[in-house]
């Protein structure tokens, strides 16, 4: 069922960061991606410096430094940490290493800042997504 | 910061205005109950067996329904619509009887006799409910200009609704750098326009009116609608962005409150004899300058920016809370169903969404918890 897919060097990737997101300063060095910008997902939202990774063989990711909580106690939604947006369901196979990550993570994660200013704003997460528990996996059939 | 082009820098802010508007306008039923209502008067008094028949009564609607700029009722307030009956080939007859003509044709009807009550200018049919009509009997006064009688004075005293919204529209479609309106066309009958294809001034009058209701909040002294509308519709000059509409009304306003030296008369553009603002003295101008710089203080802080939430925060200040964060979330609403239906994307060098070109967003689902 799963066709063989022509997964992109890392070089590969940086030289598709450049070519769509030149104001990113993208470096390779190695098996390692390293790209730093800056995303603001409507002129009335904060402009957010963001940081992608990606290592050969692994998921890429992202990092959003200063990402604050509607309060202490509660924990933004879809992270995986306090500033590491959850981007995409691994398991659903949305990002395999044959996609750009110029076309994939960054505009996911334009899309995800913006739900992220209407959680803060309202608190409730509008842009739909899978929990971690096992038990509620449920894929959004919405955009799958 | 913003990366933003001016002609795009308050998209947001104008989309999710847009959806303020479509929150304090009329619900669908409330729209359609007046409408019935008025179309059954209508009907009852250009009846075939109605004594106005010979006048060749012609019934409309005047006002915010008319221009398009209602919204739903303050609180316990009630929302009211105002109809002209206007008659025809009445030009000879004493005010007093053209008025009475019409009170007996309605007395005639089992119901609205019940429910009827005479106004110094009108025939008030109050309804079960937050609703009533006010029939304005009219004759005839030349053009677009009618008269209608004054029970008090025992008189005609002049009016010119049509005329009013004539205008109205026409500044409606004043466009930027011509320094003229387009095109001055009387719209046929109202109807419950969709909010988001009105005219940037009928939207502004509508916020304008949301915001006079909070600040007042139910203050006798609160701006009557005709004199917001008409301030709103001198002073604006013919931006599309709705917040650079409102934005530019404000200021408009605001340089009219300060460079007028005492009370400041609003002539009736229709009739420069009548003064809209003749409500306004010592007591009840100084708040309407006061309601005006709340409107510039908050438009100040939407315009800043800052983050949705900040924005949202501002605007719950503005127009109240659960109508901000409503139309906040009927945003992403609608940009959940862009994105549904593939049509949402990225424009690379900002990060803006949007539905013109920049990179598509593929099929992803937020993970975690």
């Amino acid at each position: 069922m799963n066709r063989p897919i022509r997964t992109l060097s890392v070089r590969e990737q940086g030289a598709w960061m450049r070519h769509h997101h030149p104001n990113f300063n993208t470096t390779v060095t190695g098996r390692l991606l390293r790209s730093v910008g800056s995303l603001q997902p409507t002129p009335t939202s904060r402009s957010y410096a963001v940081i992608i990774f990606y290592q050969a063989g692994e998921q890429p990711g992202a990092f959003v430094p200063g990402l604050l909580p509607r309060t202490d106690a509660e924990r933004i939604p879809h992270t995986y940490g306090p500033d590491r947006p959850c981007l995409f369901y691994p398991p659903g196979r949305e990002w395999r290493s044959d996609m750009t990550i110029a076309t994939t993570i960054v505009p996911w994660l334009s899309l995800w800042l913006y739900y992220y200013e209407i959680w803060l704003a309202t608190g409730s997460w509008q842009g739909g997504g899978v929990d971690h528990e096992p038990k509620s996996e449920k894929v959004d059939v919405s955009h799958t | 910061m913003t990366g933003a082009i001016p002609e795009e820098q308050f998209s947001y802010l104008d989309s999710v205005l847009e959806e303020v508007c479509i929150g304090v306008q009329l619900t669908q039923a409330q729209y359609d109950d007046a409408t019935q209502k008025y179309q059954s008067i209508g009907g009852w008094l250009a009846h075939p067996n109605s004594p106005l028949v010979r006048y060749s009564p012609d019934v409309y609607a005047q006002g915010s329904m008319r221009l398009g700029t209602t919204i739903r009722p303050w609180r316990g307030e009630e929302f009211d619509l105002d109809i002209v009956c206007q008659l025809h080939y009445c030009d000879d007859q004493p005010a007093l009887s053209v008025y009475n003509l019409v009170a007996a044709r309605l007395k005639e009807h089992g119901t609205y006799r019940a429910i009827l009550q005479t106004k110094n200018r009108c025939l008030r049919i109050d309804y079960a409910g937050n609703f009533h009509l006010d029939i304005i009997p009219a004759c005839p006064n030349g053009g677009t200009a009618i008269k209608v009688p004054d029970r008090e004075l025992a008189a005609w005293v002049s009016s010119n609704p049509l005329g009013y919204a004539d205008w109205f529209f026409g500044r409606c479609r004043y466009e930027r750098g011509l320094g003229k309106a387009v095109e001055a066309r009387i719209r046929p009958m109202p109807s419950n326009v969709p909010s988001e294809h009105k005219y940037p001034l009928q939207r502004a009058v509508q916020l304008l009116k949301r915001h006079r209701d909070s600040f007042f909040d139910g203050n006798l002294d609160a701006a009557r609608s005709i004199l917001l509308t008409t301030l709103a519709a001198r002073a604006y000059t013919g931006e599309d962005s709705l917040t650079l509409a409102l934005d530019a009304i404000v200021s408009g306003i605001c340089s009219f409150t300060t460079k007028t030296v005492g009370i400041p008369r609003v002539p009736n553009p229709t009739n420069p004899d009548e003064n809209f603002a003749c409500g306004w003295n010592a007591q009840t101008y100084p708040q309407f300058v006061k309601y005006i710089h709340s409107v510039r203080r908050y438009l100040d802080e939407l315009m800043r920016g800052g983050g949705i939430d900040q924005m949202t925060k501002s605007l719950g200040g503005f127009v109240g809370r659960p109508l901000a964060e409503r139309a906040v979330s009927a945003h992403a609403h609608a940009i959940e169903k862009l994105r549904g239906s593939r049509t949402l994307r990225v424009e690379p060098r900002t990060g803006f969404l949007t539905t013109g070109a920049g990179l598509a967003i593929p099929r992803n689902n937020y993970y975690g918890a």
